[in-house]
């Protein structure tokens, strides 16, 4: 049963934290799929299913935080490049803010 | 691994046949789009890491279904909601109930909806073929907005006025009933995504 609850909270965990981590990671540089999938594994640990990157990248183009562009590849293989966007950059200012002090707040908690 | 060896591939020939089947009722620019970018994923995955095996890069990837399914149902809904297409809309609410299940009761409901307003429409229809019969009856106990059989006792009251009465209803119905599918997708896709 508890079991259960850690997982469930977990997930929504994750889900609310992929969006900050997507665009904190786009804010370093402008990244693929695959390479944004491979830091935000390791720099949250989180085991995601690798197809489920995409639509939550396309709601994130739909929401215009991050915008999108092919670029051709030596290997013949194109690779379709994220960026953060003005809005993106807009929202992370306020995402950060509001982690900085939630993150405060329960450090004094626990 | 050179793109032509994993063009080549059966299990990815396979794997994209599924992916096809999943996508091919979206534009073609939006299918050519996911179709390129999963396999641009499939190809980095294996020369990034050469010791893996297309079979294996597939199941790190994932089911289509299980990933493709929900964001196909809202994608479709959505380009069919900003046109205000009501056919396009039936028929992706249609889709939506018979291809994933997580969010069937609601598009059932706003089936439900449209299916009510088409009621309020086709009563335009019925006031050419019954005049008589169909409008918004007044009687000494209260009204009736619609048909009735039973005329002795009532009073109709808006006559030729009806019909575009009744079209307005039914165009500010429609236009409300999208507007709140529109608001709701972008829940699903908050909640989904």
């Amino acid at each position: 049963m508890d079991a259960n609850v850690i997982a469930k909270w977990e997930t929504q965990m994750k889900k609310g934290t992929l969006d900050f981590i997507i665009l904190l990671l786009l804010k370093k540089k402008d990244q693929y799929g695959y390479e944004l999938l491979e830091h935000i594994k390791s720099v949250s640990g989180y085991d995601i299913s690798e197809g489920t990157i995409y639509p939550l990248l396309n709601r994130l183009k739909d929401d215009q935080l991050i915008e999108s562009k092919w670029v051709e590849m030596e290997t013949g293989m194109p690779r379709k490049y994220y960026s953060i966007t003005g809005n993106g950059l807009a929202s992370l200012e306020k995402m950060t803010a509001f982690w900085a002090t939630l993150s405060g707040n329960l450090k004094n908690l626990i | 691994m050179n793109k032509d060896t994993l063009l080549n591939d059966q299990h990815y020939k396979t794997y994209m046949k599924k992916v096809h089947s999943m996508i091919s009722r979206l534009p073609k620019h939006d299918q050519a789009d996911i179709q390129r970018e999963i396999s641009s994923h499939i190809f980095e995955s294996l020369n990034n890491y050469p010791e893996t095996t297309v079979e294996q890069a597939l199941e790190n990837l994932g089911e289509p279904q299980t990933y493709l399914s929900e964001w196909v149902v809202t994608k479709k809904l959505e380009k069919a909601v900003s046109t205000f297409n009501p056919f396009r809309i039936i028929w992706g609410l249609i889709t939506g109930i018979v291809k994933h299940g997580a969010y069937a009761f609601k598009y059932i409901l706003f089936g439900l909806l449209y299916l009510f307003t088409l009621a309020f429409g086709s009563l335009c229809i019925a006031k050419i073929i019954a005049p008589s019969h169909i409008g918004l009856f007044i009687y000494p106990q209260g009204f009736t907005f619609g048909f009735n059989s039973d005329i002795s006792n009532a009073h109709e009251v808006l006559g030729a006025k009806f019909i575009p009465v009744c079209l307005f209803i039914t165009i500010l119905l429609y236009m409300v009933i999208t507007v709140l599918l529109k608001m709701s997708l972008s829940k699903v896709k908050e909640r989904l995504f």
